[in-house]
C-alpha cells in the first residue's frame, strides 16, 4: 500500500482539503506546517481513515470538524498496481467504502491491503507522533512483544541468573579484589593471606632470634670469663679480709701473752718450789692437825671411860655360874629339842617305814645318786617346799575367790545404786506432783476434815433449830400480840371474796340505777352481803381456833429458846470460822468442799504411802549398796592381801627353787614329789633306825640335865624346889642375875678395850703429828726458806708464775687457732715496734671491694644463667619450626583457596561468555535491525539492543561501543527517542517482509528533540528507508530539515488550512 | 679387600616444614613438625642398629641458617650418638646450608671426634674410613661455596687411581640437569664415570635413583622425610654392602615417619555419596596398611562419571566432603589433606550440544575454546586478572599451559552442566 492522497471532508480545522497533484510519492514525502496547521489533525485523518474512527468514549481525540464539512473523507492509495478509493465517515465508525475502479470491495481487501495489521500496532509502529514514539509500553504490547523480545528464555533464565549467582557468592566468599582482611566477612584466601604475614612476621622474628645464638654464645664465653676474673679476685680479697680479721682478733691475744711473759719473767726463779710442794705442804699439814685433834678427842674419851669404870662393881660373883648355866640353858634347849624330836620320831616311824616300803617298790633299782647326796638338804626342803606351794595355791585361790567376791560385790553394788537411783527418781516424781505427809499427818488431816464435817452438820443443826425457834416465836407473837396486821387475820382469799363482793354489791346498784329493776339489784347486793358475811364468819373461827393454843409464858420460852439458838449458831460460827482460817478453807464449808477436801486427802494419803514406801526401799536399798561397797572394800582389801601374799608367796617359792638350783617354771608338785620321793627313800633307810635311839639318848640327856641343874642351883646357893617347875623358876631367876652380872662385865670389858683403843689411838696421833712436822721441815729445807711465810711467800710466786705460764701457753693455743702453727711475724714486729697498724680500716676497705666484686658477680652470673637458659631454649625450641608448618600450612590452605576460587571464576567466566553468545545468538531480527540503524543514528556510540535472557519484562538493553551494558533509564531523552524510532523502523522493515506488504510509515515531527547531527543521521537512515522502497510521510513544522531530505523527495505545505507543493 | 658397610643419606632438610599440607590437628601438628628430625632419628637408630662403620651424608643436612637451630643441635646429638658407637660420619654441605652461609649456632669444636666435615669448596679433601686401625675406603668429598653453586665439581675428583682402596665420592649435584631440581653443580654421568671413585654418594635430587648400579655405582638415595605431595612413597637412606670392589649390595631402608600418597579413587560405579566415601574409606584404608606405622598424609582425587557427582560437588562446596571422610579415619594415623573432585555427572555432551538452549551454548563455546589454545588460555588470564593485580598470589598460582587451560575450562564445563541439570531437577 502507498499513500497517494486524501480528501479530508471535515476533521478538524480541515474542510475539503486535499493534496494537490501528483500527490504523494513512493518514496520520501515531507510536509511541512507551523504549529496549529494540523499535522496531528491529518495524523489522525489518515489513521481513522484505515482503521475507523474511535467512540465517543475512547481518549483518542475523534477531531470533529471545525470548519464545516461532513466529519469523516477519503484516502486514496495504491495497492498491487491498483487505485483504490477508501471512504469513511466518523458517524459510521467502523463502516467504509472501498472501491477500486467504482467496484465496491469487502473488509478483507483493505485488511490484506494493510497486512492483517491492527489500528493499535498501526499507531505504534507506523503511525506515530512524538508522544506516541516514547511510549515504550506500546513497544511491549501485542504482536510487537512477540518480535522484538524473542530472545528472553523467560523462567529458565532465572535458574542461570542463580546459578550464576550462586558461583559468585561462593567465589566472593573465596577471594574478592580490594577486600579488607580485617572486615568480618572477608574472604578465606584475604584472611587467610593476612594470617600468613602476621605469621611470616613472627616467623622473621623467630629466626631473627635464633640467629643471635652464636653471638650469645661468644657474650656467654664473655661472662664466663669475667666471672672466672672475679673469682680470682674474690679470692684474694678474701684471703686477706680473713688475714686482717685474723690480726685483728689475734691482736689482744698477743697483747695479753706478752704482757704475761713479761710478768712472768719478772717473778724470777721459783723452780726450787716443787710443783706438789703445795700440795705436800697441805698434805702434811692437814695430817698434823688431824692427829692433834685426834690426839685431844682420845684424851677425853680416856678421861670418859675412866668414869664410868669407876662406876662399875668391882667384881662380878655370879660370873663363876656364867659358862655353867650357859651350858645348862643349852642343854635344855637341846633337851626341848630331843623331846620333839623323840616324840616325832616316835610318831614318823611307822609312816616312813610304810612310806619306804612303798617308795622303794616304787623306784626300783633305780635310786638317783644325787637325791641320796642331797638328802639333808632334801629332807628340809620337802616340808619347805610343800609349805611353799601350798601358800602358793591357796594364795592364788584366794586372790581367785576374793576376785570373784570383789567383782559379785562390786555388780551388786553398782546394781543396788541403780535401783537407789530409780527410786530416788521416781521419789522426786512424786514429790514433785504435791507435798508428802507422814500417816499421823494425814490421820489428824482426815481427822479436821471429820471435824469440819461434823461442825457443817452441827451448823445445819442449829440452823434448823434456830428456824424453828423463830418461827415458834413467830406463831406466839401472831397470837398475842394486839396490833397485828391485818393480813395476820384476814387471809388473803377472804379479802378477794370481799372485793367481789362489794364489785357485786357495785353491779347490782347500777343494774340498779340503770333498769331500775329494784328487785334485781337488792338481790344482787344481798347475794355479796351473804358472801362476805360467810368470809368472815369462817375467818374469824379459825383464828379463834389458834389464839386457843398460845400464851403469854409460851412467848417468853420462845424468845429465850431463840435467842439461845441464835448464841448457839454465832459462836459456832465463830469457832469455826477461825478454824476454817487456820486450816485454809472457807467458811461455811460446802458439801463439795468437802468432798473434794476428802479426795485431796486420799490422793494425799496415797501419794505419801508410796512415798513412804519408796523412801523405805530406797534406805533400804542404799543400806544394801553400803553394805555391799562395805564389803566389796573388805573384800578388796582381802584380794589385795592375797594378792599380796600370793606374791610374797611365789617370791618364797622362786627363791626356794632357785636356792635348791630348780628351774623356775618347774611344777611345785614335781620339785615336791622329788624331794618327798628323796626323803622318802633315805628315811627309809636311815631314820627308821636312827629315831629310836635318838630319842632314848635325849630322854637320857633329859635326865642328866635335871640332875644338873640341882647342882647348879646348889652351887649358886639357891635353894632348889621339889618341883622340876619350881627348879626351873629358881634357874631362871639365876640366869637373869648372871645376866645382870654378865651385863656389868662386858660393859667393864668394854670400856678397857676402849680405853685401850682410846690410849692406841692417842699414841698413833702423837706419832703422826711428829712424822707431819717432820715433813714439814724437810720440805721447807729442801726449797731453802727459812720459815712458813718464807714457803708461803715462794709458793704464792711459784702460783702466780704458774698462771702466767698458763696464760702464755693458752694464748698461744688460741694464737694457734686463729693463725695456725707459725704465728706471722707480723705480731711480733708490730710488738717490738709499739704501733700497731690499722687493720680494721684496711678490712673494712677490703669488705667494701668484696661487696662490689660479689655484686658484679652476681649480676654476671645472672646475666649468664639468663643467656644459658635463653641459648637452651633456642637449641630446643621448636618455635621455628612450628611458625614455619603454621605458614606452610597456611600457604596450602591459600593455595587450595585459590585453585577453587579459579575453578569457580573459569565456570562464571564461562557461563557469563555463554550467556553473552546465547543472547546473541537468540535476539529477534527486528531487534538486530533496530541495532543496526541505531548504530548508524547514534555514529556508533552504541553497539547493540538486546534483551537479556533472564528478562520477562520489556527490559531493553543497550551495549554502549565501550563499557558495560546499560538499562534504558540510563539513556538521555534524545537518546532514547532515537532508540524506539530505530527498533520501529527495524520492526517496521522485519514485519513487512515478513508479511510480505508494504505499509506506509507515518511520523509527525519526531526528530524535534534529536541534535542537529543525529537528525541529519537519522535522515539518512530514512532516506535509505525511502530508497529501499518505504513510503514515508514524514510530518514537521521545522523546514530546515528540507536540506537533510533526499533529492527525489516530495515536499509540501500545509498553509491556511489548504495542502499546496513546496 | 675387608668388607665393611656403610649407609649413605642426602637432603635431611632437617626440621623444615612440611609443604602443601592444610591445617592439620594438634597432635598431628606436633608430628609434622617433629618429622624430620624423627626420620634423623631413625637413620642414627639404623646405623647403630645395622652396625655400619661409617655413615655418608651428602648434602643439604638442613634448609639453612635461618631454619633455627634447633636442627642443628639435634644433629650434632645424632653425630655425638654415632661418636659413642664408634661410627664415623661424613658429610659436606649443599646448596641449602653453603659453606659461605654454614653453621651458625654450632662451632667446629662442637662437632665429636669421628664427624669429618667437608668444608673446603675449592678442593676435594680425601679422608680414609677406618675401622680398627685399617682403611676401609677413602672418602672424597667437597662442598658447594654458594646456594647457587654453578661449578661442575665432580671435575675436581681424582681422575686417576693411586691404591687398590674404595673410593667413594661425596657429591651434592645435579646429574644430567634432573627436571624439578635446581640445576646446581651440574654434571653429566660422565664427568662421574671419568673419575677414580668406586660409588658416587649423591645427594639433590629427592627420589631415589640408581643412575649406574656398577662401576662406578651411582646413587641418589632421595631425602630422608618427604616434605611435599610430589614426595610420594618411600623415603630413607641406603644401606650398602661392600664385599669387593665388584661387589656391592644395596638395601633402601625406609626411615620416614611420614608418608604422603595421592590416591585417584574411580567413583564410577558409586551410586551415592555414601557408597564413595566408603570407597575412599577402603582406599584409604589399604594405603595406611602400606605405610604403618608411619602416619598416611593423603590426598584424593575422585574421578569418573558418577550419579553422585551432584552430591559431592554440594558436599564439596559446603566443606562437608573432608570433614566427613575424617571422621571414618583414625586421626594418629592418617591425615586426608584434601579431596579433589573431578568427578563428572551423567550427562550426554554430544546430546546437550544438539538439544538447543542455553546447556548447548555452553558446550558449544566449550568446544570452541578448546579447539584454540589461545582461547582456553586468554580465559584463564581473563579469570586469573584479579590475582595478578599486584605479585601477592604468584608463589600460588602454576605456570599457565594450554592443558591445564583446557583442563579448567572442561572442569568447569562439566561443573555447571551438573549444576544446571541439578537446578532442572
Amino acid at each position: 500500500m502507498k499513500l497517494r492522497n486524501w480528501h479530508i471532508d471535515g476533521s478538524g480545522v480541515f474542510s475539503g482539503a486535499t493534496l494537490p497533484e501528483p500527490g504523494l510519492g513512493d518514496g520520501f514525502n515531507f510536509l511541512m506546517g507551523s504549529n496549529e496547521a494540523g499535522k496531528s489533525t491529518l495524523l489522525d485523518f489518515l489513521r481513522y481513515t484505515l482503521f475507523g474512527y474511535p467512540s465517543g468514549h475512547s481518549r483518542l481525540p475523534r477531531r470533529e470538524p471545525l470548519r464545516g464539512g461532513n466529519h469523516g473523507g477519503m484516502l486514496i492509495y495504491e495497492a498491487d498496481g491498483l487505485t483504490y478509493h477508501l471512504y469513511r465517515e466518523a458517524v459510521n465508525r467502523r463502516a467504509f467504502q472501498l472501491r477500486q475502479n467504482g467496484t465496491q470491495l469487502t473488509d478483507t481487501d483493505l485488511a490484506q491491503h494493510l497486512g492483517h495489521i491492527g489500528p493499535e500496532l498501526f499507531r505504534n509502529i507506523l503511525g506515530f507522533s512524538l508522544a506516541e514514539l516514547q511510549d515504550l509500553r506500546s513497544l511491549a504490547e501485542g504482536d510487537v512483544r512477540g518480535l522484538i523480545f524473542a530472545a528472553s528464555i523467560g523462567q529458565s533464565a532465572g535458574r542461570i541468573r542463580s546459578l550464576e549467582e550462586s558461583l559468585s557468592r561462593q567465589a566472593d566468599a573465596i577471594f574478592r579484589e580490594g577486600a579488607r582482611p580485617t572486615a568480618q566477612n572477608a574472604p578465606r584466601v584475604i584472611k587467610l593471606c593476612y594470617e600468613l604475614d602476621r605469621v611470616e612476621q613472627e616467623l622473621a622474628q623467630a629466626i631473627q632470634a635464633s640467629l643471635t645464638v652464636p653471638e650469645k654464645l661468644r657474650e656467654l664465653g664473655a661472662k664466663k670469663a669475667t666471672v672466672e676474673t672475679i673469682d680470682g679476685r674474690l679470692e684474694e680479697v678474701v684471703y686477706e679480709i680473713q688475714r686482717l680479721d685474723r690480726l685483728i682478733s689475734g691482736w689482744p691475744l698477743w697483747v695479753e701473752r706478752c704482757h704475761a711473759e713479761e710478768e712472768r719473767n719478772e717473778l724470777g726463779d721459783v723452780s726450787r718450789f716443787p710443783a706438789d710442794g703445795d700440795t705436800i705442804w697441805a698434805i702434811c699439814k692437814t695430817e698434823f692437825d688431824k692427829a692433834r685433834e685426834l690426839g685431844q678427842a682420845r684424851y677425853g674419851e680416856l678421861s670418859a671411860i675412866k668414869e664410868k669404870l669407876n662406876q662399875l662393881p668391882a667384881e662380878f660373883p655370879l660370873l663363876s655360874l656364867t659358862g655353867h648355866a650357859s651350858e645348862l640353858a643349852a642343854t635344855r634347849s637341846d633337851y626341848d629339842v630331843a623331846m620333839t624330836l623323840a616324840v616325832n620320831a616316835r610318831s614318823g616311824a611307822a609312816d616312813a617305814q610304810q612310806s619306804w616300803k612303798e617308795i622303794s617298790e616304787e623306784l626300783g633299782a633305780g635310786w638317783p645318786e644325787d637325791a641320796v647326796r642331797d638328802f639333808d638338804i632334801s629332807l628340809l626342803a620337802e616340808d619347805e617346799a610343800r609349805r611353799l606351794a601350798k601358800e602358793v595355791r591357796d594364795a592364788d585361790l584366794a586372790i581367785s575367790n576374793k576376785r570373784a567376791v570383789s567383782v559379785t560385790l562390786a555388780r551388786e553394788a553398782r546394781r543396788l545404786s541403780k535401783d537407789c537411783a530409780s527410786k530416788a527418781k521416781q521419789l522426786e516424781t512424786i514429790t514433785q506432783a504435791g507435798p508428802v505427809f507422814e500417816p499421823g499427818e494425814i490421820a489428824q488431816r482426815r481427822a479436821s476434815l471429820g471435824e469440819f464435817r461434823e461442825a457443817s452438820r452441827i451448823r445445819e443443826v442449829l440452823r434448823n433449830d434456830l428456824g424453828r425457834a423463830q418461827d415458834h416465836l413467830t406463831q406466839v407473837n401472831l397470837f398475842t400480840s394486839k396490833r397485828e396486821p391485818v393480813e395476820s387475820y384476814l387471809p388473803s382469799w377472804l379479802l378477794g371474796a370481799l372485793v367481789a363482793g362489794a364489785i357485786g354489791l357495785a353491779g347490782a346498784t347500777l343494774v340498779f340505777f340503770y333498769t331500775g329493776q329494784q328487785l334485781a339489784g337488792v338481790m344482787s347486793a344481798a347475794f355479796a352481803l351473804v358472801l362476805v358475811g360467810l368470809a368472815v364468819l369462817v375467818r374469824s373461827r379459825e383464828i379463834q381456833g389458834q389464839r386457843r393454843q398460845s400464851s403469854p409464858p409460851e412467848l417468853k420460852d420462845a424468845q429465850d429458846r431463840c435467842a439461845a439458838a441464835l448464841k448457839e449458831v454465832e459462836d459456832h460460827e465463830r469457832q469455826w470460822r477461825v478454824r476454817a482460817t487456820d486450816a485454809g478453807v472457807s467458811w461455811p464449808v460446802s458439801e463439795n468442799e468437802l468432798t473434794a477436801w476428802e479426795s485431796r486427802i486420799a490422793a494425799e494419803e496415797r501419794r505419801s504411802a508410796d512415798a513412804k514406801d519408796l523412801l523405805n526401799i530406797y534406805h533400804e536399798l542404799r543400806d544394801r549398796r553400803h553394805a555391799k561397797y562395805n564389803e566389796f572394800h573388805i573384800a578388796k582389801d582381802e584380794f589385795d592381801e592375797a594378792r599380796r601374799v600370793y606374791s610374797n608367796a611365789r617370791e618364797e617359792w622362786i627363791d626356794f627353787l632357785r636356792v635348791r638350783r630348780l628351774p623356775q617354771t618347774i611344777q611345785s608338785e614335781t620339785a615336791i614329789a622329788l624331794f618327798s620321793k628323796v626323803k622318802e627313800a633315805r628315811r627309809s633307810l636311815k631314820d627308821f633306825d636312827d629315831n629310836s635311839t635318838v630319842a632314848k639318848e635325849r630322854e637320857e640327856e633329859a635326865q642328866s640335865y635335871i640332875q644338873e641343874l640341882a647342882r647348879c642351883l646348889e652351887q649358886a646357893n639357891i635353894s632348889v624346889a621339889d618341883s622340876y617347875s619350881k627348879a626351873l623358876a629358881q634357874f631362871q631367876r639365876l640366869g637373869e642375875q648372871i645376866d645382870e652380872q654378865g651385863k656389868q662385865f662386858r660393859e667393864e670389858q668394854r670400856l678397857v678395850g676402849e680405853r685401850q683403843v682410846a690410849k692406841n689411838t692417842l699414841r698413833a696421833a702423837i706419832s703422826t703429828a711428829k712424822a707431819a712436822r717432820r715433813k714439814m721441815r724437810a720440805l721447807t729445807e729442801q726449797m731453802g726458806v727459812l720459815d712458813e711465810r718464807d714457803f708461803f711467800d715462794l709458793r704464792d710466786r711459784a702460783k702466780k708464775y704458774w698462771e702466767l705460764t698458763h696464760t702464755v701457753n693458752q694464748k698461744d693455743t688460741a694464737l694457734a687457732t686463729i693463725f695456725g702453727k707459725t704465728l706471722p711475724s707480723e705480731l711480733r714486729e708490730t710488738w717490738d715496734s709499739g704501733a700497731r697498724p690499722d687493720w680494721e680500716t684496711a678490712k673494712f676497705q677490703r669488705e667494701n671491694e668484696h661487696r662490689t666484686l660479689t655484686t658484679e658477680r652476681d649480676d654476671t652470673l645472672r646475666d649468664k644463667t639468663a643467656l644459658e637458659i635463653e641459648i637452651d631454649s633456642q637449641l630446643n625450641s621448636d618455635e621455628v619450626a612450628r611458625l614455619q608448618l603454621e605458614a606452610e600450612e597456611l600457604r596450602a590452605e591459600i593455595r587450595k583457596g585459590i585453585e577453587e576460587w579459579l575453578e569457580l571464576a573459569t565456570a562464571l567466566e564461562l557461563l557469563e561468555r555463554t550467556r553473552e553468545k546465547f543472547e546473541r545468538e537468540n535476539q529477534s531480527p527486528a531487534l538486530d535491525e533496530a541495532s543496526r540503524l541505531f548504530r548508524v543514528v547514534t555514529g556508533g556510540s552504541y553497539e547493540r539492543i538486546f534483551i537479556p535472557l533472564e528478562s520477562t519484562e520489556a527490559e531493553l538493553t543497550i551495549l554502549p561501543g565501550s563499557g558495560p551494558a546499560l538499562s534504558l533509564n540510563c539513556l538521555s531523552r534524545g537518546t532514547l527517542e532515537q532508540l524506539f524510532l530505530c527498533i520501529r523502523l527495524g520492526y517496521v522493515q522485519h514485519y513487512q517482509k515478513q508479511q510480505n506488504v508494504e505499509l506506509p510509515l507515518l511520523m509527525d515531527d519526531v526528530t524535534v528533540n534529536f541534535d542537529p547531527e543525529r537528525v541529519a543521521k537519522t535522515f539518512e537512515v530514512l532516506a535509505e528507508c525511502s530508497r529501499q522502497g518505504q513510503q514515508i510521510l514524514f510530518l514537521t513544522c521545522h523546514e530546515h530539515l528540507i536540506d537533510l531530505l533526499p533529492s527525489d523527495s516530495r515536499i509540501f505545505r500545509i498553509r491556511n488550512f489548504e495542502f499546496e507543493s513546496a | 679387600m675387608t668388607s665393611f658397610r656403610f649407609i649413605h643419606a642426602a637432603d635431611l632438610h632437617l626440621d623444615t616444614p612440611f609443604t602443601g599440607v592444610g591445617k592439620v590437628n594438634a597432635a598431628l601438628q606436633q608430628k609434622l613438625q617433629d618429622a624430620s628430625l624423627a626420620a634423623f632419628d631413625n637413620l642414627i637408630g639404623a646405623a647403630v642398629r645395622h652396625g655400619v662403620d661409617f655413615v655418608l651424608l651428602a648434602g643439604d643436612i638442613y634448609d639453612g641458617a635461618e631454619r633455627g637451630v634447633r636442627a642443628q643441635a639435634r644433629f650434632v646429638e645424632g653425630l655425638r650418638q654415632l661418636n659413642r658407637n664408634g661410627i664415623q660420619c661424613f658429610f659436606i654441605h649443599g646448596n641449602h646450608d653453603p659453606v659461605s652461609e654454614g653453621w651458625s649456632a654450632l662451632r667446629p669444636e662442637d662437632l665429636p671426634a669421628s664427624a669429618v666435615l667437608f668444608d673446603q669448596s675449592d678442593a676435594v679433601r680425601v679422608v680414609p674410613a677406618v675401622r680398627d686401625g685399617e682403611i676401609l675406603a677413602v672418602v672424597h668429598g667437597i662442598s658447594f661455596r654458594s646456594r647457587t653453586e654453578a661449578r661442575n665439581l665432580s671435575l675436581l675428583f681424582p681422575e686417576n687411581r693411586c691404591d687398590g682402596q674404595f673410593h667413594i665420592g661425596l657429591l651434592h649435584c645435579n646429574v644430567g640437569g634432573q627436571a624439578g631440581h635446581d640445576n646446581y653443580a651440574p654434571c653429566t654421568l660422565e664427568d662421574l664415570c671419568s673419575r677414580a671413585i668406586d660409588y658416587w654418594a649423591l645427594g639433590h635430587i629427592h627420589e631415589r635413583m640408581v643412575l649406574r648400579s656398577a662401576d662406578p655405582l651411582v646413587l641418589y638415595p632421595g631425602n630422608l622425610q618427604a616434605r611435599r605431595f610430589d614426595e610420594c612413597g618411600p623415603k630413607g637412606a641406603t644401606l650398602v654392602h661392600v664385599n669387593d670392589r665388584s661387589r656391592v649390595e644395596m638395601e633402601m631402608l625406609p626411615l620416614d615417619e611420614v608418608r604422603f600418597a595421592q590416591l585417584n579413587i574411580d567413583v564410577s560405579g558409586c551410586k551415592s555419596l555414601d557408597a564413595v566415601l566408603a570407597a575412599c574409606a577402603t582406599s584409604i584404608a589399604q594405603a595406611l596398611a602400606q605405610v604403618r606405622p608411619r602416619l598416611l598424609v593423603t590426598r584424593l582425587r575422585l574421578r569418573g562419571q558418577t550419579a553422585a557427582h551432584h552430591d559431592l560437588l554440594k558436599a564439596d562446596v559446603q566443606g562437608q566432603l573432608v570433614p566427613a571422610l575424617r571422621d571414618q579415619l583414625p586421626e594418629d594415623a592418617v591425615w586426608l589433606d584434601q579431596a579433589i573432585v573431578a568427578t563428572v555427572p551423567f550427562v550426554d555432551r554430544v546430546e546437550v550440544g544438539r538439544s538447543g538452549g542455553f546447556e548447548a551454548a555452553l558446550v558449544q563455546l566449550t568446544d570452541a575454546l578448546n579447539a584454540s589454545d589461545n582461547d582456553s588460555l586468554d580465559l584463564q588470564k581473563k579469570v586469573r586478572a584479579p590475582l595478578l593485580s599486584g605479585t601477592r598470589f604468584d608463589d600460588f598460582l602454576s605456570d599457565l599451559q594450554p592443558i591445564a587451560a583446557r583442563e579448567a575450562v572442561a572442569q568447569a564445563e562439566s561443573r555447571l552442566l551438573g549444576l544446571m541439570e541439578e537446578g532442572e531437577e
